[in-house]
C-alpha cells in the first residue's frame, strides 16, 4: 500500500515544469492554462493574420502545436509559450505561402509583451461567471439557447429537449453542438469587460 | 496540424461529441468509441477538451436548478415558446438570483456556487482568498466591504488578510467564526459543521454562546465540531488538516481512514458512485493519496491491496468481500 500510495501521489500532483504529462493531466493543464489565453491569442491572430475565417483554423493549429509539445515536456511558462509557438507559426506560414508582407509580424513582440501584464480581469472571472454565462446564453441563436437551457437548466436528456421542441432529435443534437461552439468562442476568445456598477 | 481532415471538420466533430456526451444517455460503448476518436490526433482531442471545458462551465447554470416540479407541469401546457420563457424568466431570478437585486439594492450579498466536482477560487480586493470545494455555495455580503460572508453549505477555505478595523467573518447556520488574523478551512455536511484552524487565529461563536457572549478563541491546530446542539473542541496535527485540504491541489488523503469514510468523500466529487457493499470492508481502514476526479484509480488500489472484489457499473463501482 504504501507504494501505491508514493506512486499515486506523484502522479496526482499537478506535475512540474520540464515533465512529462499524461493525457488527463495534459487536458487540466490545457484547460486552467492556456483556454483562459484564448481571448488574448484570438487578438493576437487577428492583429497578425489577414483572412479572418483562417483565425479558428489557426487558434486549433496552435493548441495542437503548444500540447504536443507539452505532451512530451511541459512548459514553464504557458502564456509565453503559447505567444512563441503562435508566432512561430505565422512567421511559418507567411514564408510558405506569400500572403502578408514579413512586416505584418513585427508587432508581435509589442502584443506579447503587453500580453504578458497581468489583467485586471483574471480576478474578476469568478466574480462574473453567472452573468458572462447568461450573457453568452443570450447571444445564442435562439434554437441553440432554448436547447442549451432545456438542457442545462432544466436538466433535459436529448430526447426530452427534442419532445419539448417539438423538433427531431437530430435537429436538437445539430442545435446543442452549434451552441456549445458559440458558447466556447465567447467564453474563451472573447475579451471579459468588467462590468461596472451602475 | 493533421492531416487529411481540416481544422473545421474536426471543430464540428468534437462539437458533435460533446454534445453527446453531455445531453444524451451515454453508455460504455459511446466512451469506447469517444475515447478511439481522442486518441487518433493531438488536433481532435484539444478540440473536443475545448468544448467539454465549455460545457463544464455551464455546469454553474445546474446548480440553479429550480426544484419547482408543480411549474414545470404549467409550462409544458404552453408550448415551447412559452416554456422558452419561463424557463428564460427563471434562469434570470434564479441565475442571478440576489446579484439581479443588486440593481436595486446595493446590499445584496453576491452569491458562488460550485457544482458537485467544482472547485472555484474567489479573490476578494482586500486580498483576501476563498477558495470553494465542491457543491458548495458561499454568500458574500456587499455592504461590509466584503467581510462578512455565509456558507450556506460545502466546504471553503479561507485565507484572510487581518484588518482588526473590520474583522472577517464567516456565518455557518447559526454560528459564526471570526478571524483574527488566519488561515482556516469550514466545511458544513448534513447537521455537523466543522472549523479547523490552520494558522493564526480565530474565534468561535456557538449559537448558544453568542447571547452570552462567550466563545471559543482557536489556535493553529484546533478543530471546532459543532453537531446538533453540541460543540466539541479538539485537536487534530497540522498533518491532518493539511491533508483535508488535498482538495486543493486535486487529490483526497486519506490516512487510515474506513474505507466507508473514503467512499463517502470520493462521492462527494460526483463521478462513478462508490459503494462498499458490505460492512465487514467498509470498516477497513486505507491511506495514501488519490486524484479525486479518479475514483477508478482508488478501486483498483483497493482491490489489490486488500483483495476485494470491485464492480464497476455503467454508474457505480461496487466493493464487497
Amino acid at each position: 500500500m504504501a507504494e501505491t500510495t508514493d506512486t499515486t501521489r506523484e502522479n496526482a500532483g499537478r506535475g512540474r515544469p520540464g515533465a512529462a504529462m499524461n493525457a488527463s493531466e495534459l487536458e487540466a493543464w490545457f484547460v486552467r492554462e492556456v483556454l483562459p489565453l484564448e481571448a488574448a491569442l484570438m487578438q493576437f491572430l487577428q492583429h497578425n493574420w489577414r483572412n479572418r475565417s483562417d483565425i479558428a483554423d489557426l487558434r486549433q493549429d496552435v493548441y495542437e502545436r503548444v500540447c504536443s509539445a507539452a505532451q512530451e515536456q511541459r512548459p514553464d511558462n504557458a502564456k509565453a509559450f503559447v505567444f512563441r509557438t503562435a508566432r512561430n507559426m505565422l512567421v511559418d506560414r507567411i514564408r510558405r505561402e506569400h500572403v502578408v508582407p514579413i512586416e505584418a509580424v513585427e508587432d508581435v513582440d509589442a502584443l506579447s509583451l503587453a500580453i504578458d501584464e497581468p489583467g485586471p480581469e483574471r480576478t474578476a472571472i469568478a466574480r462574473d461567471e453567472l452573468r458572462r454565462l447568461q450573457a453568452a446564453l443570450d447571444r445564442l441563436p435562439p434554437r441553440a439557447r432554448e436547447a442549451i437551457v432545456l438542457g442545462r437548466i432544466e436538466g433535459l436528456q436529448g430526447n426530452e429537449i427534442a419532445a419539448r421542441m417539438g423538433i427531431t432529435e437530430g435537429v436538437v443534437s445539430r442545435h446543442l453542438a452549434s451552441g456549445i461552439s458559440g458558447l466556447a468562442d465567447m467564453l474563451y476568445g472573447e475579451d471579459v469587460k468588467p462590468r461596472r456598477k451602475p | 496540424m493533421s492531416e487529411g481532415t481540416s481544422q473545421a471538420d474536426i471543430a464540428e466533430r468534437a462539437a458533435d461529441w460533446a454534445q453527446r456526451r453531455h445531453f444524451w444517455a451515454w453508455s460504455d460503448a459511446d466512451q469506447a468509441e469517444l475515447d478511439a476518436w481522442l486518441a487518433q490526433s493531438m488536433a481532435h482531442r484539444v478540440a473536443y477538451w475545448r468544448l467539454n471545458a465549455t460545457v463544464d462551465r455551464t455546469e454553474r447554470l445546474t446548480a440553479l436548478r429550480p426544484a419547482l416540479p408543480g411549474q414545470t407541469r404549467f409550462w409544458q401546457r404552453r408550448g415551447w415558446l412559452m416554456t422558452f420563457r419561463a424557463v428564460a424568466a427563471l434562469v434570470a431570478v434564479a441565475a442571478l438570483g440576489a446579484l439581479a437585486t443588486e440593481y436595486f439594492s446595493k446590499s445584496a450579498p453576491q452569491v458562488f456556487a460550485t457544482t458537485v466536482g467544482g472547485r472555484e477560487v474567489i479573490r476578494l480586493k482586500d486580498g483576501t482568498q476563498i477558495e470553494l470545494n465542491t457543491d458548495t455555495v458561499l454568500k458574500i455580503a456587499a455592504d461590509t466591504g466584503a467581510r462578512d460572508v455565509t456558507l450556506e453549505k460545502g466546504e471553503a477555505y479561507f485565507q484572510v488578510k487581518h484588518d482588526a478595523a473590520h474583522p472577517f467573518s464567516v456565518t455557518v447556520g447559526n454560528h459564526r467564526v471570526v478571524d483574527l488574523g488566519t488561515r482556516f478551512l469550514v466545511r458544513k455536511d448534513e447537521g455537523v459543521l466543522e472549523v479547523s484552524l490552520l494558522e493564526g487565529r480565530a474565534r468561535f461563536d456557538a449559537a448558544a454562546a453568542q447571547t452570552h457572549g462567550s466563545s471559543i478563541d482557536m489556535k493553529p491546530g484546533d478543530v471546532v465540531v459543532a453537531k446538533g446542539g453540541a460543540i466539541r473542541l479538539t485537536r487534530r496535527p497540522e498533518r491532518a488538516i493539511t491533508n483535508q485540504l488535498g482538495w486543493r491541489s486535486g487529490v483526497i488523503v486519506f490516512d487510515s481512514t474506513a474505507l466507508a469514510n473514503a467512499a463517502a468523500e470520493f462521492n462527494r466529487y460526483g463521478g462513478k458512485r462508490l459503494v462498499i457493499a458490505d460492512s465487514a470492508a467498509s470498516r477497513l481502514k486505507i491511506e495514501g493519496t488519490f486524484q479525486l476526479n479518479n475514483v477508478e484509480a482508488f478501486a483498483d488500489a483497493v482491490q489489490v491491496a486488500f483483495g476485494l472484489h470491485v464492480e464497476t457499473r455503467p454508474d457505480e463501482i461496487r466493493i464487497s468481500r
